[in-house]
């Protein structure tokens, strides 16, 4: 009889195995056991095979039973009745149950138990609200803030299941014990699956909108010393372009393209629930530097040392990337919604490290010093200089010998020709002079740890990083106290501050001028003074701001910056599933800027540069921010169909500004004083302050309904101060669908598939980072006849309103091979209404113009991310994240005045908006090649306005041409001649890891962006004599006839500012970061007494496979800007980076 | 605790929101608002002030008025530009390179506008004596000034019945309000000139003469009754110039030199000028290097003012040595009315003139003559004001032996006594009989040339204008 039951056992289960996918589902009370079986039989199409008198002894019953196995369903029919069943093929047979009261198998009455025990995690602290649940039966409890749990009157041989989100789940068999003390092990992958949202998490799997996560870990010893840097490559739809070389200098983020035209457009970075707000602090200093790369291009020429800050101070800067724990990009409109107005540009969430509770105090050391090599141009040496010189000047005379009527050979070139060392003897290596290999270190310290009810971190960290321009340095002291306290088991107060002292020593282009000093000329004078190189000395004008590089050496442009993040949370369970949060924070930053520029130095001035008895401008700039928020969340599990997660609350933001500057000239000497209280001359000084304020609400409902279809519903309303009364309050509701087609009947039995989700969102977000009080009409403060006046400055807008952006995105997210493959594809539409811009008026207003919502930009794109396990042995693991992004932007509109005005076209220097194209157009003159014949030179000559003036008196072949507007007016003709935007973007990271070594390398590329090589221009031609690239050697001769480059003639320059033939396509692949780490084993700590450690060696931009002719097509003269920013100016040549690091943790 | 949580939270929104109101509403600190500019006496001092530096076109740096003293004197043939020829010099006036009153005037008006509407507001305490009606008196001066500016170039001022008058600005700009159609020629006469009456009622009889006082108000008045030249307007021309030469405190400059070369502001003739703004003698592209050695652009006396000159001691101080670049500009020369040759800028040097006695005199003189009036009398004023300019060769006024003679000769000395000042030369030259203009100015053939078009961006922002002038293009 054992045998048999034994083998009804058996086979019981090889046939539920089998009859698995067949599921029941019956309500049913007091019903005859003929109508269950019928009710199973219509809902399976098992039939079922019985003596008749079996079921007479078995009355009625009540089953309730839901999405059964046959097996487990007909376990309940049968539960109180002496009935056993056997399934075989689709047909159960009945028989009645042997019952052997000493068999403990199969007793009637299982013997029930009182359970209790612990949850703990690997660290050994108690984990609290762990799941527990008894299988198969509906009883379960949760832990409490011990890690405790007791469960009674359960079947002393149940099974209990432990789940806890961010840990891997544990199956118990309780065999007859009554304490079970357990350890659950994190699970990483699920750990990562956890995002940040704004005002709350969410399970990735809940997720109906767009967002990307940044494994901090990737990043952590990448030699990149600030955040922005380390998103190169890292989020499909993220593009990161570095400004320029500039230590802890800024890069330009831009999610999904840009929206403002007037404002910045970078995201709305979070940092711990802080809103912070990239912007250029730059103050106007009394004296700027002429940059003679400008002077050949359309931009603002006056703006070196300008520049030079909008690309070397870094909002960013103070945040130490050691301290990051998670960061997490929020792009549709559904995840940022609930930024409302300040989210058009996407959110990035950065959550900074917290304790833990009941851990013993960990020390976490880490240390690495660093290389930096500047990636330069390179010149032309004083041998190079002086035969192309040569050339230059004996061509000149050739062409002066064959013209009609002939003209006696130019003195100048026949010096040049003839008198030996005529353009000077030396033999300088200008950029070895201003270049040098930057060292930099960084130590940072963090202890954590945590007890009963409270948990701390702290971190203390200290970087420096000299520049590769000789004079440039960047030091950051920053760090952080979090401190989280739970005064009751409802309440917590959770603290924290992030802290950072910035200081940067700024370039004032020295480097730029190195690029064009002579090589023959000497740097220094036989007494010891720096060479004076005159506009004489280059044949060059001297409001094209050429001076020796050296002369800039003793100028100051020094910045400090404090910055301070902190905030001060209470949180109260008002329920088990309701939960209040008040939040105080402030945002504080102090600027103090500190520029001095030496008497030797060429400053602009209204005729053009000048020298004065030196300039010295500081300033001091303040920002207050002080946010004050009350959230409510209420997540409740209804069943197992209904899943609600809400959050609800306010926020108000008050901001306060204020700076000042004050500036003198004429000091005693350029060394020590020249403090401004030396200053023989006290110049204006400048003011301002202001504040602004901004009171939203919001709200977020994510509902699952039955694990398969999720739903999100955001809205947040905005009343800001930067608007008029009646526009003041802006409305930015979003949705957001996703199917979890994976949880489907059809799907959820093939095994390989393990998520596949579809997902559409579309809502409204908004930008205000525009300047305040635009609205109004102002007057400020002048003087007449020297006393106060005051003067209309601005026209008001009465109906000034916010840029509204709507956002479309849908996108599909799977999960193949046990998750070991995964794939999101994302499509995304962005319409950016209302785009605030100057609107011309008419100027019997007494103004000429005011701004207003005028242009409309939309952008459309494509995101593909791949993530794949591709081997996970024992020893050797490899994982890789590749992804690719397209991002297209369309300028729709602007407004019909600009149209009437400029055919639609308004051009910034040497970008343009035009209307129909995409932002960042290149307009300018189109360069058709070289000439060829002497028809082609004739032909020109004839057409071109500015030959008939006598332009270009020795025009021949080798000479370039351009479009001209002929036969009209046969000036140069204006069109579009490059586009910045990439046709495609992003990055490839991979991971390997052998035994205890692992391997980061990020590859990042762009492909079909374009970008202006201002500092080229002058490589073309020997229109003076500065010193050119050696990309000159190739240019046209009649032995080379195929050169791009023109002839050169000595003192002649036949090229036009922005041309096609200095924009090049900027694509490239390069090897952003690479990171070697060895982890040591356990036994060398474990001798040590330490608790891990490791050592690692990383670099960055090792190599770069372009086209471009420049040094680095990675570079952007104006990071804020969407209308412009697509020009290498040359302003602080690029790096590469050589660290090596050790961790060590106690 | 439930009731308690609920308590906090609706006493925190209801107190957040009050706070939050004041707030969002916080005005700007670093400048005013339109509305808030004026909130009592001496904030309404500020506010003219404001004006006047609107008036006097300034910058931070420097005082401009270039345009009031140079296109008038190149139109009327006898300034032009250094390296070649302006449009303004071959009346050319769908082109003019140089000229635009039109936002500099609108800017003045509006700057005004929002003065009046602020001071209207307060009431009489919270000024000293008379000093509202005095600054409201100022305001409508200017306004008054920069309205007959821009009748005068951009309206048909010369025809009374014509509805081409001039863009009336009576309100502070706002977005809603800057569409606007023109007024008709009458209507800007009686706007203007009722400002003026207000003007020379009310404003100060004393101030600093960079400011407007009633005299200024009484002169400009009779620029406009001139211009209009209605019945009883000579007669009442006179009556001004009485007025103002038995009772104001201003002198004719013993040597008119003097004005122009040492005393500037200081001189008792000069009833309204331009102080310069602070080292604005120092500015590399300062009014003064422009005429000598020319810095960035280069503005010379032409032949025509040269020979108007022969035999007049001016010619000695005003017209200097042969412009180098004559190549390009035949037949110019330095011009030394301000700025010497080889001199420095000084705030002399960058002094502007808007008003002056002599004017008075010629335009009594011009009045006598064209009411009418004795001739003898007439002959009597011009020749009082050249002998200042230390004249002492009377033939030509003397032999001018018939009211079209002396009204010719009354010309040229507004041509010698007032060139490149405030346009007075070119309004007196079109004044004079057309076929005189002509033989004069042989470049005007057409009277549409005495005025120009409208800036073609103003069809465009604000179409409710009405018509462009005749001759031009919108």
């Amino acid at each position: 009889m054992k045998f048999t039951a034994i083998f009804l056992l058996a086979t019981c289960l090889q046939v539920s195995a089998i009859g698995h996918s067949q599921k029941v589902t019956l309500s049913m009370k007091n019903a005859p056991l003929q109508k269950v079986f019928k009710e199973i039989n219509r809902q399976t199409g098992f039939h079922f095979f019985y003596k008749d008198a079996l079921l007479q002894q078995a009355g009625r019953i009540d089953i309730e039973v839901k999405d059964a196995d046959i097996e487990e369903a007909l376990k309940q029919c049968f539960i109180h009745l002496p009935i056993t069943f056997k399934v075989l093929e689709n047909t159960i047979v009945l028989k009645t149950a042997v019952v052997k009261r000493t068999d403990p198998i199969i007793e009637e009455v299982p013997p029930q138990a009182n359970i209790n025990g612990t949850v703990k995690d690997t660290d050994g602290k108690p984990l609290a609200s762990v799941s527990v649940s008894v299988k198969g039966t509906n009883a379960g409890t949760t832990t409490n803030s011990k890690g405790e749990f007791s469960l009674s009157g359960i079947d002393a041989n149940a099974t209990l299941i432990f789940s806890i989100v961010g840990y891997a789940t544990q199956t118990v068999s309780l065999n007859g014990r009554n304490n079970i003390n357990i350890t659950l092990a994190v699970d990483a992958k699920q750990q990562s699956e956890i995002v940040v949202m704004g005002y709350g998490t969410l399970k990735r799997k809940d997720l109906t909108g767009s967002v990307s996560s940044v494994n901090t870990e990737e990043i952590k010893n990448t030699p990149f010393v600030s955040i922005d840097q380390a998103l190169t490559g890292k989020a499909a739809g993220v593009q990161v372009i570095q400004g320029d070389g500039s230590p802890g200098g800024m890069a330009k983020i831009r999610i999904r393209g840009g929206t403002s035209l007037l404002g910045g457009n970078d995201p709305l970075y979070i940092i711990d629930g802080i809103p912070v707000q990239v912007q250029n602090r730059y103050l106007q200093s009394a004296a700027e530097i002429v940059s003679p790369v400008e002077r050949f291009g359309n931009g603002d020429v006056d703006n070196t040392i300008s520049g030079s800050f909008t690309r070397g101070l870094n909002s960013l800067g103070g945040l130490n990337i050691n301290d990051i724990e998670t960061i997490d990009i929020l792009k549709d409109a559904s995840a940022t919604a609930i930024y409302g107005s300040r989210a058009a540009n996407g959110v990035v969430i950065i959550t900074t490290k917290k304790g833990k509770t009941d851990q013993k105090p960990i020390l976490e050391a880490n240390y690495y010093a660093g290389l930096s090599v500047p990636i330069k141009e390179k010149l032309l040496n004083a041998e190079q200089y002086v035969a192309i010189m040569k050339e230059g000047a004996k061509n000149l005379n050739d062409a002066r010998a064959a013209a009609n009527p002939v003209r006696p050979p130019d003195a100048l070139a026949t010096s040049i020709l003839n008198t030996p060392g005529f353009l000077g003897t030396a033999n300088t290596d200008w950029l070895d002079l201003v270049l040098r290999n930057g060292f930099s270190q960084n130590a940072d310290i963090s202890v954590r740890g945590g007890g009963m009810s409270s948990r701390y971190y702290t971190s203390l960290a200290y970087t420096r990083q000299n520049g590769v321009v000789v004079g440039t340095d960047f030091q950051r002291i920053s760090g952080k106290v979090n401190m989280d306290n739970e005064i009751t088991n409802r309440l917590r107060i959770l603290s924290n501050m992030d802290y950072s002292f910035t200081k940067n020593n700024i370039t004032n282009g020295m480097y730029t001028q190195a690029l064009y000093a002579p090589p023959t000329l000497p740097a220094y004078n036989p007494d010891g003074s720096v060479h004076v190189i005159t506009a004489a000395d280059l044949g060059a004008q001297s409001y094209q701001g050429y001076q020796n590089p050296l002369l800039l050496l003793n100028g100051k442009n020094k910045s400090n910056t404090l910055q301070l993040l902190g905030s001060l949370a209470l949180e109260y369970d008002l329920l088990k599933s309701l939960k209040f949060k008040s939040l105080v924070s402030v945002n504080y930053a102090n600027y103090h800027q500190d520029n001095y520029t030496p008497s030797t130095v060429m400053i602009s001035s209204a005729s053009g540069t000048q020298t004065t008895p030196g300039i010295a401008t500081q300033a001091q700039s303040q920002n207050a921010n002080v946010f004050f928020e009350n959230i409510l969340t209420w997540d409740k599990q209804f069943n197992a169909n209904n899943r609600i997660n809400l959050v609800a609350g306010s926020s108000w933001q008050k901001s306060r500004m204020n700076s000042f500057s004050a500036s003198g000239q004429g000091f005693p000497d350029d060394v020590y004083l020249n403090n401004l209280s030396s200053a023989a001359l006290a110049l204006p000084p400048s003011g301002s302050s202001g504040q602004s304020s901004l009171l939203s609400f919001y709200m977020r409902v994510n509902y699952a309904l039955k694990e398969k279809y999720l739903f999100t519903f955001t809205g947040r309303s905005d009343i800001s101060s930067k608007f008029p009364q009646n526009n003041r309050t802006g409305y930015f509701p979003s949705g957001g669908v996703a199917w979890r087609m994976s949880e489907e009947k059809f799907l959820k039995n093939v095994s390989w598939i393990n998520e596949l989700k579809l997902r559409a969102s579309a809502g409204y977000t908004g930008t205000q980072n525009i300047a305040d009080n635009l609205f109004y009409t102002l007057y400020n403060p002048a003087s007449y006849g020297g006393t106060n006046a005051l003067i209309p400055s601005q026209l008001g807008n009465e109906e000034l309103k916010w840029e509204t952006t709507l956002q479309k995105d849908a996108g599909i997210d799977i999960a193949l091979f046990n998750s070991r493959l995964k794939a999101s594809f994302g499509l995304y539409e962005k319409t950016t209404d209302g785009v605030l811009y100057t609107t011309t008026v008419a100027s019997s207003s007494g103004f000429n113009s005011l701004i207003s919502n005028i242009a409309k930009i939309r952008n459309r794109g494509l995101e593909l991310d791949f993530r794949g396990d591709f081997i996970r042995n024992k020893n050797f693991q490899w994982t890789g994240a590749l992804n690719i992004s397209k991002n297209r932007s369309k300028v729709l509109a602007i407004s019909n005045d600009l149209a009437v005005q400029d055919n639609g076209v308004v051009q910034f220097g040497n970008t343009s908006l035009v209307v129909g194209q995409p932002l960042g157009v290149f307009y300018g003159r189109k360069f058709l090649g070289l000439l060829k014949t002497q028809k082609e030179v004739d032909d020109y000559k004839a057409a071109n306005l500015l030959a008939a003036y006598g332009f270009y008196p020795y025009l021949a072949i080798g000479d370039p041409y351009y479009l001209l507007d002929a036969p009209v007016f046969g000036y140069f003709k204006d069109t579009v001649i490059g586009h910045a935007e990439p046709k495609f973007f992003g990055g490839f990271t991979n991971t390997f890891n052998y035994k205890n070594f692992s391997l980061i390398a990020l590859l990042t590329y762009s492909y079909g962006g374009d970008i202006f090589y201002e500092a080229d221009i002058q490589n073309h031609d020997l229109g003076n004599r500065t010193n050119k690239s050696t990309r000159i050697l190739d240019h046209y001769s009649p032995e080379n006839p195929n050169s791009e480059f023109p002839r050169i003639l000595l003192g002649q320059s036949p090229s036009v500012y922005t041309a096609s033939n200095n924009v090049y396509d900027a694509s490239f692949i390069k090897l952003k970061s690479i990171t070697l780490n060895y982890e040591f084993s356990r036994k060398v700590l474990d001798k040590a007494k330490i608790r891990s450690a490791s050592i690692y060696l990383s670099a960055s931009n090792l190599f770069t496979i372009t086209k471009y002719p420049g040094p680095d097509p990675e570079v952007s003269n104006d990071p804020y800007s969407i209308i412009g920013g697509y020009t290498d100016v040359a302003g602080y040549p690029t790096i590469k980076q050589y660290n090596v690091g050790i961790r060590v943790g106690f | 605790m439930k009731k308690l949580f609920i308590y906090i939270v609706f006493a925190t929104a209801v107190s957040t929101q009050q706070s939050c109101k004041k707030d969002l509403n916080a005005l700007p600190e670093s400048s005013r608002v339109a509305e808030s500019v004026i909130t009592d006496g001496k904030t309404a001092e500020i506010a003219l002030n404001g004006a006047y530096y609107n008036f006097a076109n300034a910058n931070p740096r420097k005082t401009s008025w270039q345009y009031h003293e140079l296109p008038p004197a190149c139109l009327a043939g006898y300034m032009g530009y250094a390296f070649g020829l302006l449009p303004e010099e071959e009346n050319m006036n769908a082109s003019l390179a140089f000229t635009d009153y039109w936002g500099e005037s609108y800017r003045l008006l509006n700057t005004v506008n929002n003065a009046l509407k602020g001071i209207s507001s307060l009431a009489d305490g919270d000024f000293a004596g008379d000093r509202k009606k005095e600054i409201i008196g100022e305001l409508h001066f200017l306004r008054a000034y920069a309205h007959f500016k821009l009748f005068s170039y951009y309206g048909v001022w010369f025809d009374i019945n014509s509805p081409l008058g001039v863009l009336l600005r009576d309100e502070a700009s706002t977005k809603a309000n800057i569409s606007k159609a023109r007024s008709t020629v009458k209507d800007s006469y009686d706007f203007i000139l009722a400002d003026l009456d207000d003007a020379s009622a009310n404003a100060a009889s004393a101030r600093p003469n960079y400011y407007a006082t009633k005299w200024a108000a009484m002169v400009l008045k009779m620029r406009v009754l001139m211009s209009r030249g209605a019945a009883g307007d000579h007669a009442e021309i006179i009556t001004l110039a009485n007025t103002i030469i038995q009772t104001s405190p201003y002198q004719l400059e013993p040597n008119l030199v003097d004005i122009f070369h040492s005393k500037g502001l200081a001189s008792n003739e000069v009833i309204l000028g331009l102080k310069p703004q602070a080292n604005q003698e120092q500015d590399y592209y300062s009014r003064s290097y422009q005429y000598w050695p020319f810095h960035s652009a280069g503005f010379v006396a032409k032949g025509a003012l040269k020979d108007l000159l022969t035999g007049d001691p001016r010619q000695a101080w005003m017209i200097g040595s042969a412009n180098p670049y004559s190549a390009y500009s035949p037949n110019t020369f330095f011009f030394t009315k301000y700025m010497i040759e080889n001199g420095t800028p000084t705030t002399v040097s960058e002094t502007y003139y808007a008003i002056r006695l002599s004017e008075v005199y010629l335009l009594r003189a011009e009045a006598i003559v064209r009411s009418g009036g004795s001739l003898a009398t007439a002959r009597t004023d011009v020749k009082n004001v050249m002998s200042h300019a230390g004249v002492i060769d009377f033939t030509a006024v003397d032999n001018a032996g018939t009211p079209e003679d002396l009204l010719l000769q009354i010309y040229y000395e507004t041509v010698r006594n007032l060139v490149t000042e405030d346009g007075q030369e070119w309004m007196a030259l079109l004044r004079l009989d057309f076929n005189t203009v002509k033989l004069l100015k042989p470049t005007i053939t057409k009277k549409e040339q005495y005025i120009i078009p409208i800036p073609h961006s103003e069809f465009v922002y604000n179409p409710e204008i009405g018509d462009q002038n005749p001759g031009y293009d919108k």
